[in-house]
């Protein structure tokens, strides 16, 4: 289902029921592709919570390497993944 | 009748076999700066002398090395402390080469090195023997679950383990790890019927939740997205829409577990630049991690300029995230499939973190995909 060619499906795919609150006519294919860029914004949004932006910016404290107490900063190297709205 | 021919008898004379003492071939990484004393002059059962084999280069197998060791810290870490003064103290170092002419090149000293031992199996691509996942573990509650008493746990356990048919050995283990124990008392056992307990062992194993997201702090959301209706609306942006079924857990304790597991140890928590120099002296720099790259190097050299946690003097160390999403197919039929979202940690090798059976990744979200229409 996911690497089809027509461009149809998709990863991240929303409810059948996304049809009902959509408005037929020629936009539809670009309200859905705005949807899915919704859903996976809102999937990183849950992700990325106060917490994680917490510990992002003051760190937080483990010992767990060799027992040593050290503050350890988040940072996010990389990201691969498709793009959900195509 | 055809009388037989005796047989000459044969006797067999045992080869004599020498054993010569053959020479070692020498390894050929062996540098030896004494030169090497005159070899014996070994001779053939003929009498000739004996010739040296070595293998041609090709068939040369140079063990794998880890880096060269950090120089011994010969600075007192303690230092007179002057008030007011930021001192960004960078105690560059350079370690020596290795057997293929690598050195690192550190920013700031490392408290912490996880190259200064590698096993000689993490260097190399020898067969491991495939570990099975470990988070299989399923939490049973404890005993007399699921029976009513104590009595009839021990009764039952005795039961279903042990022999098939029950024999001498199998009356005594009941006498003695059943009917003595101390939580066993007959009393319990009034109407024991072991058909129906067999059935209430079945029912609650059934019972059992079997879906992966029970426990180890997996969330249940729902998102809200807004659909755009296309028309002019004076007090929102569009359709509340609700997609229900997102599984995902929280990253921080995620983060927090990983620095407890085996793997930690081989964190590197200080990036490098990896340094290759030619028999010429030109020096070459070598990307080959995520911790040897400039973008982990000037992220922590920015961290060790930002200003410390009020009261904290801890060393501040960057935990590298590597996010990766793929949609993913759970059977070879039918359209049963998951999107999730995994983690890696960018402090550990890539050559640990790629061995499935070390399980480096961490599952941070799973997103159901829903049919499409």
């Amino acid at each position: 289902m996911l690497y089809y060619a027509d461009g149809l499906f998709l990863i991240a795919q929303l409810p059948d029921s996304i049809h009902d609150v959509i408005t037929p006519g020629s936009e539809q294919a670009k309200v859905i592709t705005h949807c899915r860029r919704e859903l996976m914004q809102q999937v990183w949004h849950l992700m990325l919570d106060d917490e994680f932006v917490t510990a992002y910016e003051h760190g937080f404290v483990s010992d767990g390497i060799d027992g040593t107490p050290r503050r350890f900063y988040p940072r996010i190297f990389t990201y691969s993944a498709d793009y959900p709205e195509k | 009748m055809l009388k037989q021919k005796p047989y000459p008898q044969i006797q067999t004379i045992p080869a004599q076999i020498d054993v010569e003492p053959q020479r070692e071939p020498s390894p050929h990484f062996e540098f030896s700066l004494s030169p090497e004393p005159p070899p014996i002059q070994l001779l053939t059962h003929a009498g000739r002398p004996q010739r040296h084999y070595r293998l041609p280069a090709r068939y040369e197998d140079i063990p794998p090395e880890g880096p060269a060791p950090l120089p011994p810290n010969l600075v007192p870490p303690e230092r007179p402390t002057i008030r007011r003064v930021v001192l960004h103290v960078r105690d560059a170092l350079r370690t020596g080469l290795n057997r293929f002419g690598l050195l690192r090149e550190y920013l700031y000293r490392p408290s912490y090195d996880p190259d200064s031992s590698i096993p000689i199996q993490d260097l190399s691509n020898s067969m491991e023997p495939h570990v099975t996942s470990v988070d299989q573990h399923k939490e049973c509650p404890p005993p007399p679950w699921p029976f009513t008493t104590m009595s009839v746990y021990l009764i039952m356990e005795w039961m279903i383990t042990g022999g098939n048919q029950k024999s001498i050995a199998e009356v005594d283990r009941l006498v003695k790890e059943v009917l003595s124990h101390k939580a066993f008392s007959p009393g319990d056992l009034g109407g024991f019927s072991a058909r129906r307990e067999s059935r209430r062992l079945d029912a609650a194993e059934t019972k059992q939740p079997e879906t992966p997201f029970t426990g180890d702090g997996w969330i249940h959301s729902d998102i809200h997205i807004s659909v755009p209706t296309g028309k002019r609306d004076p007090n929102g942006s569009g359709l509340n829409f609700s997609i229900s079924g997102l599984y995902h857990r929280r990253l921080v304790p995620v983060l927090k577990a990983a620095l407890v597991e085996v793997t930690a140890a081989r964190f590197h928590l200080f990036p490098f630049k990896r340094i290759w120099r030619l028999p010429s002296d030109q020096e070459v720099r070598c990307f080959d991690e995520v911790y040897t790259s400039d973008a982990f190097i000037e992220d922590n050299v920015k961290l060790q300029k930002q200003q410390n946690e009020p009261g904290c003097r801890l060393e501040k160390v960057i935990l590298g995230l590597m996010f990766w999403s793929d949609s993913t197919h759970l059977a070879s039929f039918g359209n049963a499939k998951v999107w999730p979202i995994y983690l890696y940690i960018a402090n550990l090798s890539k050559y640990i973190r790629a061995k499935p059976n070390l399980a480096a990744s961490h599952h941070v979200a799973y997103i159901p995909s829903v049919s499409q229409r």
